[in-house]
């Protein structure tokens, strides 16, 4: 297997200068046409968060790069080369290990650890997409892109990919944006459907977890659209009660430390690691999907009553704050 | 990352929020309306006459409250304005919240990494119907 690394460039700090000006383009749309929100500290945490993601990232790349290249070069099925046509194959498999590891992110503890950071902003903004975590690198994410390795693509190749992906992500954090032309909202991902993914109401939770191609939550079953009836409430389903970027980056884990620590059981430490977030023994917190059952037996359940009071209408109804 | 671009990067965000503060001001104060709805979205199995009847006492900037429960002695939410939104916590055990008594103000604490303990101006009135909740740590 060839050896020599492929010096390809990092597309997101070229990207870095239209990020910025977006935001502020963003900024003034929504001063303009109230279709957009911004607060100054969430705004200043969420472009912090991204800043020292950036930072830890180029911290930690030697790692992750000596490891996909080991990896590689040692047991790589075949060897493809860096033809035109390896870019297009890196990106479509990028993509579809980025779906895997976001799903994952969300429905075991020790990812959502690293990825809570990026919903736990209350806003949906283009600062959001930059909320990135600090610690990704405590986590096995990089064990979903190794099968691609494994068949021979170059590491340089898919980084170069995913740094791609990770752009093309940006612009789908808005709210300016309402839906695109239909085909695209078949196959792509778009400010519509993360909006949902982003969301926090109990109907929303869970879903659409892709990156580019919106083709893998339809596959998945893990699709659901934004309806206009039930506009989307941002954040985390407890969401933080601070803008401190050292709370923000390690709560989750220190949320972990703290239950390991207590915990009765080895089964139950290994599950607090592994179980989907909101996971206890005895059931004293709640996971997402016991939120959606105890969602779907109240709206069975006002739609019984004759005459539901104002306080007990279904949850659609009351607005984002 | 060298220096100079971290720099950049620094001075960059710190301009983006400095125009998010000036174009997006946080102004809307907490008013029981606004209380009342977001206990209902954080905790909605909470019935509606729980909180119709709740007892809120609200701090003087009008930026958090606490909530005690006529029917539930026991219960105790908190809200706090967190920019332009709301954070609740909401607890079934009012011993998981610590009052500490500080002259005009009292700091509310509680075992949550995610919301750490703060400091609330409140009426004297207000202050007193507060203590009584548990035995006060004078300092």
């Amino acid at each position: 297997m060839e050896t020599s690394i492929l010096n390809l460039p990092n597309p997101t700090q070229f990207a870095v200068p239209l990020f910025v000006g977006l935001v502020l383009l963003e900024l003034v749309y929504g001063f303009k046409t109230k279709r957009t929100k911004f607060e100054a500290k969430d705004t200043f945490t969420s472009m912090f968060m991204g800043l020292g993601s950036t930072v830890v990232g180029a911290l930690t790349a030697t790692f992750v790069i000596s490891l996909s290249y080991w990896v590689w070069s040692n047991y790589g099925l075949f060897d493809f080369g860096a033809a035109l046509w390896v870019f297009v194959l890196a990106f479509v498999l990028d993509d579809l290990a980025y779906y895997w590891i976001h799903r994952m992110g969300h429905r075991m503890r020790w990812m959502w650890a690293a990825h809570v950071i990026h919903h736990s902003s209350q806003h949906y903004n283009l600062t959001t997409a930059l909320r990135q975590t600090w610690t990704g690198s405590l986590t096995p994410g990089i064990l979903f892109k190794m099968p691609i390795f494994l068949l021979g693509i170059e590491p340089a190749i898919v980084f170069f990919a995913a740094g791609i992906n990770l752009i093309y992500q940006f612009w789908i954090h808005t709210e300016a944006i309402d839906k695109m032309p239909r085909w695209f909202e078949y196959i792509f991902n778009t400010p519509s459907h993360h909006r949902v993914h982003h969301a926090n109401n109990p109907r929303y939770l869970d879903a659409n977890y892709a990156g580019v191609f919106m083709i893998w939550d339809r596959m998945f079953g893990t699709f659901i659209p934004e309806e206009k009836e039930e506009p989307c409430r941002y954040g985390l389903v407890t969401d933080l009660g601070t803008f401190n970027p050292l709370r923000v980056a390690f709560h989750e884990w220190i949320g972990i430390v703290k239950d390991i620590w207590s915990a009765k059981s080895w089964r139950d430490r290994v599950l607090f690691l592994i179980a989907p977030p909101g996971w206890t023994p005895d059931r004293s917190r709640m996971t997402s999907d016991m939120i959606r059952e105890a969602w779907l037996a109240r709206q069975e359940k006002s739609a019984k009553k004759p005459e539901p009071s104002e306080a007990s209408l279904p949850e659609k109804t009351v607005p984002a704050e | 990352m060298d220096f100079v671009s971290l720099l950049g990067s620094l001075i960059a965000i710190v301009m983006l929020a400095l125009a998010a503060w000036k174009m997006f001001p946080a102004t809307e104060p907490l008013s029981p309306e606004r209380i009342r709805r977001n206990i209902a979205r954080y905790s909605p199995e909470i019935e509606a006459k729980a909180l119709d009847t709740m007892d809120i006492l609200l701090s003087n900037d009008k930026k958090s409250a606490i909530c005690l429960f006529a029917d539930h002695p026991e219960w105790v939410a908190i809200t706090k304005a967190l920019g332009d939104r709301v954070v609740v916590r909401f607890y079934q055990d009012r011993n998981s919240l610590s009052i500490e008594d500080h002259g005009d103000a009292v700091i509310i604490g509680q075992s949550d990494f995610t919301f750490p303990r703060f400091t609330v101006m409140i009426a004297e009135e207000t202050k007193k119907k507060l203590l009584k909740l548990k035995p006060v740590s004078e300092t």
